[in-house]
């Protein structure tokens, strides 16, 4: 083998779809994530059904801006996360295109904000003016965004709210 | 007859041989061309980095204009520097590499130049792109799906040169070098194409989704900047120091176990996530496997100095190459620690994890990138290095420069991850760690400060016109006078 490349590529590859087939493929036989909560669905009437709607042109904005890199949507069963609402079930990113969990908490997280602060007129006095509405605040100011434009991200951010499912789990199974 | 053959294939693909003066022909000119140029990429992206660190304490800073804020510049400066600055510096130097290894030519200089181009094209439209919000919106694969196209034909060119020169060898034994820039190859159009799916166009169910983001997120570590640092390591000790390897069959089992254990790490970026236990722990068991490749890296690294300490003191090259492996065994430590369930409760979402997304691309693999160019581009411009005192200066600003970094992000990280959980307001907490976001930032320039003088040294080589001493130009294991 130390001499014969295809011997090479082949055991590559073949670790490679090993680990691939494992990890990546599996997942979609488990019925449990491919199963769209009432929120996903809600979350699809709004957006991807209509993408003319102020949601749909606030997710885009918020993609666009990089919202996500500092705003996580994703709720853990952790003794961190217990404040933040319910938690964060597979099927509720089913329709997401992209899905924009983000991986990074600089400012909160966002996943129920629509719950939190369901007023859209906060939200958009928020995107001018972030340290005049929290003090202290270190998200840059959005001023530079159309009216327009502010509306469909705050409407976007009052979307974010839980809608009742009868099969979640009441207590989730792991906390640290 | 074979080598007939492989010289016809090139003929057939690039017919008028004189017609495009751009694309050189020059032996090795395109392992300079790829490695000089990766150095806008370095400097750049960097440079945002740093403005990014600034815009986290002082929010207003250059947030005049929609292109200038924080989303944009994020992720200018992570393809920047990954896609960009490590990615051209890891296959300019495998084309400097490889047909050494294997005692041949660069299969096709005009190809690999050809690649320059389209690398420092790509990475161009891809920041315009970036800059204007015009992004796919999933991490570390921001790029829309035409540039990734794009980028999938230019990443096949750069692997066809290379198993094409493979083809054309006259060593027919592989040293441990080819087969991790071989297995790089294999691997990172796979790792990519996983990552990049269209989601816009083919429905992936968003936990799905989520999952592939993350097997690019770790694979492209690990099976890709990882395997060709790792390669670049193997070949520039033994030249610098003029020692062999200490072991040779610890490195291919180095090989082996990566090739098993890492592609199965994606699903610990997902801890306590919307994902079922099974697949979490898929994910966790084989991290804390990747301990094997890691040490026998490190067992080697060490093994072949050890009687030669004092290297690591002489030689700035071997001064590089010995701290990357360091911060490899230490980004690699933290790694499977962070990816426990209950440490990724604490952890996850705080600066820790800033923190150490550093550690490997800049205090490893930038690192070997330097080291790299520190070797061969002396040799590939027949000048000796311009300052030694300088590539000191950058290495002990760029080390520093990362201490501080990290350890202020990896403190204001853990407390955080505390903070919350005790249910401390998020602002008092964001008032909290304000002082290390400074710290932050001091770090920060000086990482910055290391590339500039790095830069500086590297342009002055280049542009010298006589060379100060007459440097050794065949590939014997020569030492580098520090």
């Amino acid at each position: 083998m130390e001499r014969n490349t295809t011997k090479l590529i082949v055991l590559s590859l073949f670790f490679f779809a090993v680990g691939f087939v494992a990890t990546v493929l599996l997942p979609f036989m488990d019925q449990g994530l491919m199963r769209p909560t009432p929120t996903a669905e809600y979350r699809k009437e709004l957006i991807l059904d209509q993408p003319d709607s102020p949601e749909a042109r606030g997710r885009a904005l918020y993609m666009q801006y990089g919202c996500q890199y500092c705003h996580s949507q994703w709720v853990r069963p952790v003794l961190a996360d217990e404040r933040l609402g319910p938690v964060l079930r597979a099927g509720d990113s089913y329709y997401d295109a992209p899905h924009l969990h983000g991986s990074a908490r600089i400012g909160p997280d966002l996943l129920w904000v629509g719950d939190r602060i369901p007023d859209k007129g906060w939200h958009i006095q928020h995107l001018i003016d972030p340290q005049g509405v929290v003090e202290g605040s270190i998200m840059p100011s959005y001023n530079w965004l159309t009216e327009e434009e502010l509306e469909a991200l705050a409407a976007y951010m009052v979307s974010l709210k839980y809608i009742e499912n009868p099969d979640d789990v009441v207590d989730p199974q792991y906390r640290y | 007859m074979r080598r007939i053959t492989y010289s016809c294939m090139r003929r057939w693909l690039f017919l008028s041989t004189n017609s495009l003066s751009l694309l050189s022909t020059e032996k090795d000119s395109a392992a300079k061309y790829m490695m000089l140029s990766s150095l806008i990429w370095l400097i750049v992206p960097s440079l945002l980095g740093l403005f990014l660190a600034i815009k986290l304490v002082w929010p207003d800073f250059l947030n005049q204009s929609p292109y200038l804020s924080f989303g944009p510049m994020r992720t200018v400066h992570t393809n920047g520097v990954l896609l960009g600055w490590l990615s051209m510096v890891q296959v300019g130097a495998m084309y400097y590499m490889l047909p050494r290894l294997l005692n041949t030519t660069l299969w096709s200089e005009r190809l690999g130049n050809v690649t320059v181009w389209m690398w420092n094209i790509g990475m161009t439209i891809g920041a315009g792109t970036l800059f204007m919000g015009i992004t796919s919106g999933v991490e570390y694969a921001e790029l829309i799906w035409p540039l990734d196209l794009y980028i999938v034909v230019m990443v096949s060119l750069v692997i066809l040169n290379a198993f094409m020169t493979v083809a054309q060898r006259q060593e027919r034994q592989f040293y441990v070098s080819v087969w991790y820039f071989l297995g790089s190859m294999v691997w990172l159009p796979l790792v990519y194409l996983v990552g990049n799916v269209p989601v816009e166009m083919i429905h992936v169910p968003g936990v799905h989704q989520l999952n592939m983001n993350w097997f690019l997120g770790h694979n492209i570590l690990g099976l890709w900047f990882t395997t060709m640092g790792v390669a670049m390591v193997y070949y520039l000790l033994p030249k610098v120091t003029g020692l062999p390897i200490y072991s040779h069959k610890l490195s291919l089992i180095g090989f082996w176990t990566i090739a098993i254990f890492y592609v199965w790490n994606g699903p610990h970026h997902l801890a306590n996530g919307p994902i079922p236990p099974w697949l979490q722990k898929a994910g966790i068991v084989p991290s804390l496997l990747m301990i094997i490749p890691v040490w026998t890296v490190i067992a080697n690294v060490f093994g072949t100095i050890k009687n030669q300490m004092n290297l690591i003191r002489d030689n700035v090259i071997v001064k590089y190459l010995i701290t990357a492996g360091i911060f490899y065994l230490a980004a690699c430590l933290q790694g499977p620690f962070q990816s426990f369930m209950s440490v990724s409760a604490v952890l996850k979402f705080t600066h820790w994890t800033v923190g150490h997304a550093h550690m490997a691309p800049f205090a490893t693999f930038t690192f070997i990138g330097m080291a790299a160019m520190y070797y061969i581009i002396p040799r590939l411009t027949g000048q000796s290095l311009y300052s030694w005192s300088l590539a000191n200066w950058t290495y002990w600003l760029g080390t520093l420069g990362f201490l501080v970094m990290g350890l202020s992000l990896w403190t204001a990280g853990v407390m955080q991850g505390f903070a919350w959980i005790d249910g401390k307001d998020f602002m008092a907490v964001v008032e909290a760690i304000r002082p290390y976001m400074l710290l932050r930032i001091l770090g920060g320039a000086m990482m910055m400060a290391s590339m500039v003088v790095f830069l500086w040294n590297m342009v002055m080589t280049v542009r010298t016109s006589q060379a100060k001493i007459p440097l050794e130009q065949s590939d014997q294991k020569v030492m580098v006078q520090s």
